[in-house]
């Protein structure tokens, strides 16, 4: 063998790519991945996933300047540990990953208190739904739930459904909007969330309950009473 | 929870939340499912309630796939960013080459 094919065929990568392309062209895709493996583009990163990871981060912390901070530490971070990215997801979801790290940190600074506050605990908004006599605490024939004439699926097709969901997201207060957004959007269960956010079980169930009442009677009234008529 | 008489629909819409979670004793179960059996209403609350949670895991699919008309970056935030990775970069390289 001349020189110059040796070296070339003792590279481990020259001989990964005949040994896959002699078993066929299936083989192909699995080389090529396995070539790329390593090979993160931060340079890319704003371009490819800014827009997806500040619309994630903002769905959560509902200010932009904090959503924006929130990505910067996500992408400095992820520059600073690109060695420890063994390739297993793709960049997305790594970066996803951190970010969701970065998102659960900022819960534990701003929302530490041991109770509720006057205005999270505070369900006498909602005291005009249930009837004050005769069926005490019952539901009103006005004020009770109304048929939601859809599915999730199509509800989310129109634009002004999103913007009206988004909307009452936002009159939440800022840890009751946290504890849902920890349960609904990211799938945390109770222990994890009582430790992020420093409540105890009970506050838990009475922030996840003062979320959903609230968020109900918003969407109720202000889209699906308007959309049915 | 244990009640002398039966909750109204103010009380079962606190357990209706709870039982999102599965966080409910046999015996809070079972007012439950009784007060559903005649409640229309209730009933009617609990699948508003499942709805709200599926809507929300549908949106943040939709937004992981890039269907939907997420709120975007501005250039200035984009510029911000790819700023401060440009000089985050720089800085590493500096520290590497003031090593040598």
């Amino acid at each position: 063998m001349s020189n110059s094919l040796k070296s070339r065929v003792s590279s481990p990568r020259f001989w990964i790519l005949t040994w896959d392309l002699r078993l066929g062209a299936q083989k192909k895709v699995r080389v090529q991945t396995a070539v790329n493996v390593k090979k993160l583009n931060p340079t890319a990163w704003v371009d490819l996933y800014g827009d997806y990871l500040f619309a994630f981060a903002l769905s959560r912390v509902r200010c932009e300047t904090a959503a924006e901070d929130l990505v910067r530490e996500t992408l400095l971070a992820a520059l600073a540990a690109q060695d420890s990215f063994a390739g297993e997801s793709p960049e997305k979801t790594w970066l996803t990953g951190i970010l969701k790290n970065k998102i659960i940190d900022y819960f534990r600074r701003n929302c530490r208190q041991i109770d509720l506050t006057a205005e999270e605990a505070d369900m006498t908004s909602y005291d005009y739904l249930f009837a004050e006599e005769t069926w005490k605490d019952h539901w009103t024939a006005e004020t009770m739930p109304v048929e939601w004439k859809t599915t999730p699926e199509r509800a989310l097709e129109t634009g002004e459904f999103s913007a009206v969901l988004k909307h009452c997201l936002g009159e939440l207060p800022e840890r009751i909007a946290s504890a849902f957004t920890l349960r609904e959007m990211d799938g945390f269960d109770a222990p994890q969330i009582c430790e992020i956010l420093q409540v105890s079980k009970d506050n838990y169930r009475v922030m996840l309950h003062r979320a959903r009442t609230h968020l109900r009677r918003c969407l109720d009234y202000d889209w699906f009473r308007k959309v049915n008529l | 929870m244990v009640w002398r008489v039966l909750p109204g629909c103010r009380d079962i819409t606190a357990l209706v939340s709870r039982s999102m979670e599965n966080d409910l004793s046999w015996r809070e179960k079972l007012v439950l499912k009784t007060h559903l059996y005649t409640c229309i209403a209730c009933r009617r609350y609990l699948s508003q309630l499942k709805f709200m949670s599926e809507v929300i895991a549908k949106r943040e699919e939709k937004l992981e796939k890039g269907e939907t008309a997420a709120p975007r970056l501005s250039a200035d935030a984009a510029e911000r960013l790819k700023n401060a990775l440009k000089s985050s970069k720089t800085l590493i390289v500096f520290v590497l080459v003031s090593c040598f």
